[in-house]
């Protein structure tokens, strides 16, 4: 038998595909495994909340913005009312790229899922759905289990496997 | 009685194997296979076939008869072109069953320099005039109709019946020029009582053999918006018959409440397909495409009578395009017609039961291609035996690029069916858990609206609301187009 790796489902042996999850079974270059020790390592701790940053042009009505908090480099992503923003990493031949792509941010390295997580926003309110991605998504330390919504608030901290973004929004500067 | 076995491949050997070649390679395969040292289940049966191979081709006579039959019987198939992927190109021998993907891609090939083909059809439609269909459906059926009658050519004869609680024959079997002069007959069609597919299917079926001459293109297109009650197993026997006599069944089903699994297995059983018409302004492209594929058939009835060899068991199998469609598992598989110069994708699961040591193939389905050359008006009969090698070394490796795309959507397709039989069963978290997960992958696939669809149905079972048919419809065939986009090709 051959075991699902991403939910654990037993299939027979030269199954392509997981009949459970849909995880292909056989070599893909997908997302890079982390392993349980590294995020041991790594404890919730709180992060002062980023100033809003300036948003281009095209999104000034956004309410809220995705900051990456990675000493190196600044990105933020913003976010407006009443859309949704899948969240993931792009890769060669994909044809699909998530709307918030975290490849150049070493997307990959850091054990983002091609699909990770779902933003949501309504009448103003911010909320997240972790798309069962193969690292997990936490909010502020915590996991969250696959599927569920959760809320957002300002200055939320969201590790997608080992990539930090910070939730920041527009009213709070 | 020949061997379905190629002889020479039994034996590893090249048809051009010296007699001490064949020798050592009998005795090689025998010692790994003789009864006394190997007792893996299926040894003997294996052991039987070599000695019964080596008999044959260690005595010069009948092996020289032997390879003047062989040669006979691989020819290449004229009319065709067939290629064979395995998502393996090699399986281990293991005490554990295993499966095996195969993608049996068939291409209907006509010379360039032949002209364009139109074969002559022999149509019956029979269409639902239940009080639900009244309105815009039954005005936009009624000019599909009048459309359908504009395409026909001179040779060609449609019937149209029309059914609710009972059938009507409305025109009988007329060629295009007395179609035209009864436009006003499907003007004036009226709906009224209930849906009854059995009575409209059965004065169809009566029509087209009324009508069949010679060798048009017997079809019938049913079109339903309703689902229809306590007939389900009356149809299914007509549609074996229709198959019998080489009648194809095309269903079309308007919007959401109507038997998909029924209409389905009706047109699985003679090779047609079942279609979904969302909007009913769609069903005009449906059906002019229909009918125009059916006037280009090259080759009809092609069909795939095989026998399973002990070892193994065909699990599933799809035909993937032009027309998705669930295939009955039995011999014989029927593929349907097949126009000039377009392909058919035909997908099979096998799963292979364990093996014993010591052999170098295995087979797994042996039997014979059949079609009808519409052009030459002959039946053709070609051996088809699907092998795959057996090596204890054999690695996983990556699948064939098409065997892993059509795999990837065939998989979401099979979530959502196993989904909603989970549902059905009463086992409601396994639905939801599905859904979800299947939701994920649709939005990976970039799929944001058919995803949003199933992650509410997924919300709907958790709440255990009643579904709407409507949405379960779009969903199944939803997932069933991903696998004829053109993408996949």
């Amino acid at each position: 038998m051959l075991q699902c790796p991403h939910c654990h489902h037993e299939e027979m042996i030269g199954t392509l595909y997981c009949s459970q999850c849909g995880a292909a079974l056989y070599e893909t270059a997908d997302t890079a495994a982390i392993s349980t020790e590294q995020w041991k390592k790594e404890l919730a701790s709180a992060t002062p909340a980023q100033p809003f940053p300036q948003p281009p042009p095209q999104e000034r009505d956004a309410i809220a913005a995705l900051v990456l908090l990675d000493q190196r480099r600044e990105a933020a992503f913003f976010l407006q009312n009443n859309r949704s923003y899948t969240v993931g990493r792009g890769s060669e031949g994909q044809s699909v790229l998530p709307d918030v792509d975290l490849s150049p941010y070493q997307g990959y390295e850091l054990g983002v899922s091609r699909m990770h997580a779902m933003i949501r926003l309504a009448e103003g309110r911010i909320y997240i759905k972790d798309l069962a991605s193969s690292n997990g998504t936490r909010l502020n330390g915590k996991y969250l289990s696959p599927h569920a919504e959760h809320t957002l608030k300002h200055g939320d901290v969201l590790t997608l496997g080992k990539l930090k973004l910070q939730v920041v929004e527009r009213n709070r500067e | 009685m020949p061997s379905p076995f190629d002889l020479y491949e039994l034996l590893g050997l090249s048809p051009s194997a010296t007699p001490e070649q064949i020798q050592q390679a009998y005795r090689a395969a025998a010692r790994k296979l003789h009864p006394d040292v190997n007792t893996t289940p299926g040894a003997t049966e294996f052991f039987l076939q070599i000695q019964e191979a080596y008999e044959v081709l260690s005595h010069p006579e009948r092996r020289r008869l032997y390879d003047q039959q062989r040669i006979k019987a691989h020819p290449s198939i004229p009319h065709l072109d067939i290629d064979l992927q395995f998502s393996r190109r090699a399986i281990a021998p293991l005490d554990e069953p295993q499966i095996l993907y195969t993608l049996l891609i068939i291409k209907a090939l006509q010379p360039s320099t032949q002209p364009r083909l139109s074969s002559p059809l022999n149509l019956a439609l029979a269409l639902d005039t239940s009080t639900s269909m009244n309105g815009k459906r039954l005005n936009i059926v009624k000019a599909t109709a009048l459309e359908l009658i504009h395409q026909l050519q001179p040779g060609d004869t449609l019937s149209l019946i029309t059914f609710n609680d009972r059938a009507e024959v409305v025109l009988s079997g007329l060629g295009p020029a007395e179609l035209r002069r009864a436009e006003n007959k499907i003007l004036s069609l009226m709906t009224s009582g209930g849906t009854e597919i059995f009575q409209g299917l059965k004065t169809a079926f009566e029509e087209v053999r009324a009508h069949a001459a010679g060798h048009s293109i017997h079809h019938i297109v049913l079109i339903t918006d309703g689902h229809t009650y306590g007939d389900e197993e009356k149809c299914l026997r007509l549609a074996k018959t229709a198959s019998g006599r080489k009648i194809g069944i095309t269903c079309l089903g308007i919007g959401g409440k109507w038997n998909d699994k029924l209409l389905d297995q009706i047109a699985s059983l003679t090779g047609g397909a079942c279609l979904y018409v969302y909007h009913p302004e769609d069903m005009r492209d449906l059906l002019t495409r229909k009918i125009r594929n059916l006037k280009q058939t090259l080759v009809k009835d092609l069909q795939f009578s095989f026998n399973e060899p002990p070892h193994v068991r065909l699990k599933h199998a799809y035909r993937l395009t032009p027309e998705f469609a669930p295939l009955e598992s039995d011999s014989p598989l029927l593929f349907g017609p097949l126009a000039a110069n377009t392909t058919q994708r035909i997908l099979l699961e096998f799963q292979i039961k364990p093996l014993p040591a010591g052999i170098n193939k295995c087979l797994l389905l042996d039997g014979e291609l059949s079609y009808h050359h519409t052009r030459e008006g002959t039946v053709y009969t070609h051996p088809l035996a699907l092998t795959v090698d057996v090596n204890p070394e054999a690695v996983a490796s990556a699948p064939p690029p098409a065997i892993a795309k059509a795999l990837a959507s065939l998989n979401l397709y099979r979530m959502q069916e196993d989904a909603y039989d989970a549902l059905e069963e009463g086992r409601y978290n396994e639905a939801r858990e599905k859904l979800k997960n299947l939701s994920t992958r649709l939005l990976a696939q970039g799929k944001v609206d058919l995803a949003n669809m199933v992650a509410s149905e997924a919300a709907r079972v958790e709440t255990g609301r009643s579904g709407d048919e409507n949405v379960t419809k779009q969903i199944r065939f939803g997932t069933r187009a991903l696998l004829t986009s053109g993408d996949l090709e």
